[in-house]
């Protein structure tokens, strides 16, 4: 029974990695990533983020991207423009919503990506706004975690492809850290 | 819940909809005007053109006032507008039909433009800079304002924003639609100075 019970945990642990993991990196395709504090949201934490393309249109516009600890990472992303869709998680324990979705609206920031390498979108906190009845939420840009402190989260799961190479490249490029 | 909280900002929506009143009343024959009114003409475009998948009104009560329409609200005196229009001021507003001429009721008083709107979604609005005056004479019965053009680029934000001249076809309109007994004066809109 034992080894059963360990070897469902290796299976779970094993399907948490590889969901996390990057697949190796395909031209022309980009890293995307970024960091989303959500301790003043409803959500115990972050576990979905998707973007949006929005020129050329596409069939399939939505991008899922992966998370892990507040930081939200895809890569072979393709040339285009893309705007943030939407975040959410879990409920807490006494939570009434089992899955808090937030999204943003389509007048706002994109981004463009026109060359293939890394694209760090920033650090944001969720803000809470608005009322019960008219439950809103703003996105305030943090200095804390930085990009290093982001690309030091996803490199775990960078291992063996070509895109630990970059992001350890973009490390050296940013210099040392802030002593923690 | 989240659906629960969707169904309560579609009811909100529906709720607005059904509250804030009328607008400025499309003019059929020059006979609805009062002695105090003038038909307000002009025309809304957006450079590319709405998309129809750009606006998602499922399960949406009255929307028939947003579907492909930019609100034009308005006010007779000038004020910025740095938030989401307040539900009074809805009731001076204009359903400018994208792409079309539109020829509404309106006050013989000169009036500003504040602000554009645009419904995407019970719960997503996109804003069109306006901060734009017409001056309305109390001799005037017709009044052409001109065609508002928007430009925006692939994120919904404006990029430029024009009042062109497009008299001739807006006069050809007007006299199809009222007649050549009565004139459509000019009077473009012209940006506000603060």
């Amino acid at each position: 029974m034992r080894r059963v019970i360990f070897g469902l945990v290796l299976l779970l642990l094993h399907g948490c990695a590889s969901n996390k993991s990057l697949e190796e990196a395909q031209s022309p395709g980009s890293l995307v990533f970024g960091y989303m504090d959500m301790d003043e949201s409803p959500a115990k934490e972050l576990t979905a983020f998707s973007l949006r393309q929005v020129l050329p249109k596409t069939d399939k516009p939505y991008l899922h991207m992966r998370t892990h600890e507040g930081v939200f990472y895809v890569e072979n992303v393709a040339p285009a423009s893309y705007q943030l869709n939407q975040f959410g998680g879990p409920g807490g324990a006494f939570s009434g919503a089992s899955f808090y979705w937030f999204n943003f609206p389509r007048q706002g920031e994109g981004f463009r990506i026109s060359k293939a390498g890394l694209y760090y979108l920033g650090s944001y906190k969720y803000k809470k706004a608005g009322s019960f009845f008219n439950p809103k939420f703003d996105i305030e840009s943090i200095k804390t975690p930085d990009e290093r402190d982001v690309i030091e989260k996803i490199l775990p799961f960078s291992k063996g492809t070509k895109w630990e190479g970059q992001l350890r490249e973009r490390l050296n490029q940013l210099g040392p850290g802030r002593k923690k | 819940m989240t659906r629960a909280l969707s169904a309560c900002t579609a009811l909100a929506c529906a709720l607005l909809a059904a509250c804030v009143g009328p607008g400025w009343s499309p003019v059929e024959s020059l006979g609805e005007l009062g002695n105090d009114h003038a038909v307000i003409v002009g025309r809304v475009e957006l450079v590319p053109p709405l998309g129809k998948d750009e606006q998602n009104f499922k399960n949406m009560i009255g929307s028939d006032m947003l579907r492909n329409k930019l609100l034009l609200i308005t006010d007779e005196k000038w004020r910025r507008l740095n938030e989401a229009p307040e539900r009074a001021d809805y009731e001076n507003r204009i359903e400018a039909p994208l792409e079309q001429t539109f020829f509404v009721r309106g006050d013989k008083k000169t009036f500003y433009v504040l602000i554009g709107e645009l419904w995407l979604s019970a719960a997503d609005k996109a804003y069109f800079p306006a901060g734009l005056k017409v001056d309305v004479r109390p001799t005037d019965r017709a009044v052409y304002v001109g065609t508002l053009r928007y430009r925006r680029n692939e994120f919904f934000q404006v990029t430029k924003r024009e009042v062109i001249d497009d008299y001739e076809r807006a006069n050809a309109e007007f006299r199809k639609r009222f007649g050549s007994s009565q004139t459509l004066r000019k009077s473009l809109a012209t940006p506000v100075k603060e």
